[in-house]
């Protein structure tokens, strides 16, 4: 069966949920990230550099974190997916 | 007395369906998914049609309500609940949703909108409508099959999920609308008081509940 496309805005969410799921404070790889949230590599970098520009990652060397805003925008996101299940219109 | 009580539950209907439009439009801009506008269009017709009967009870004793001011009120009531009875009905779809969410959207505006500038410019010689009161219960009935197919939705969904009890707010607070509309058909027939009261306590209820759903969810933290 063939899936409807996600949003932009789901996109973003996926991707900040996957930087959230680091272990141990081990330093995120852009490449596993790309994996994770389903995204060819080109596309991953577009989406990350919107996300770096709207203030919700930052850069600290090497490593990606995800800011205090973008922890708001994926709490958020959860809050509504819990309130859309429970309204019964999650497919 | 009891016309300024439910005067003043109009007005309350009129605040919590609007209250009820913020937060499906806050859900749909967190996911964008096209579909859930239904819910926001959808309660904005049912606090419009809520306006139209506050302003037929309000008046009511001292003029004659125009024919096409009840008609106004019946079409509003029943597109509020077809477009959330269509939002249940593509969030259950996966592929094209989008495309064809918007084709029944642009459909049943155009037809909504030609009905009502046909209701409010052409005399009345040229369209005769039937008198409103006579298709009062069919515009009832139609609203009662939209939301049973709501509940119907929201049960079956709820069931493969398998959720716990706690999450069945939803069904009940639909469940109440159904009631509500029920009520508001034995009132259409019989002109029962008690029966108008109900209708308007289950409204104003499920309303209530479906906020609720909304804050229980932590919709409210941001």
């Amino acid at each position: 069966m063939k899936l409807e496309k996600r949003s932009k805005i789901v996109i973003y969410f996926d991707i900040l949920e996957a930087l959230c799921e680091r272990v141990n404070g081990e330093v995120v790889c852009p490449t596993r990230i790309s994996h994770k949230t389903n995204l060819p590599y080109d596309r991953f970098r577009s989406y990350l550099e919107e996300l770096v520009k709207n203030g919700m990652v930052s850069r600290k060397g090497r490593d990606l974190v995800v800011t205090e805003k973008g922890l708001e925008y994926v709490e958020w996101h959860r809050s509504t997916t819990s309130f859309l299940e429970r309204m019964g219109l999650l497919p | 007395m009891s016309t300024e009580i439910f005067v003043v539950s109009e007005f309350f209907s009129v605040v919590l369906a609007f209250v009820l439009v913020y937060f499906f439009f806050r859900a749909y801009k967190a996911t964008r998914s096209v579909y859930l506008l239904g819910l926001p269009i959808g309660f904005s017709f049912l606090a419009c049609s809520y306006v139209f009967l506050g302003a037929s009870l309000l008046y009511g004793g001292d003029i004659v309500i125009p024919e096409e001011f009840i008609w106004l009120r019946l079409i509003t009531r029943s597109y509020g609940f077809a477009f959330v009875g269509f939002t249940y009905f593509f969030s259950s779809r996966t592929e094209g949703t989008t495309k064809r969410f918007l084709s029944v959207i642009s459909f049943v505006s155009a037809i909504s909108l030609l009905f009502i500038l046909g209701i409010l410019m052409v005399p009345t010689p040229f369209l005769e409508l039937p008198p409103a009161t006579v298709v009062d219960e069919c515009f009832t009935i139609a609203n009662l099959l939209f939301l049973g197919y709501v509940i119907y939705s929201v049960v079956k969904r709820l069931k493969l999920a398998r959720v716990p009890v706690s999450l069945l707010w939803a069904p009940t607070a639909f469940s109440l609308l159904w009631l509500g509309q029920y009520s508001s058909l034995i009132w259409e027939i019989d002109g029962s008081q008690t029966a108008f009261a109900f209708a308007h306590g289950a409204r104003i209820a499920s309303l209530v509940l479906l906020i609720w759903v909304y804050q229980s969810s932590g919709g409210a933290g941001h």
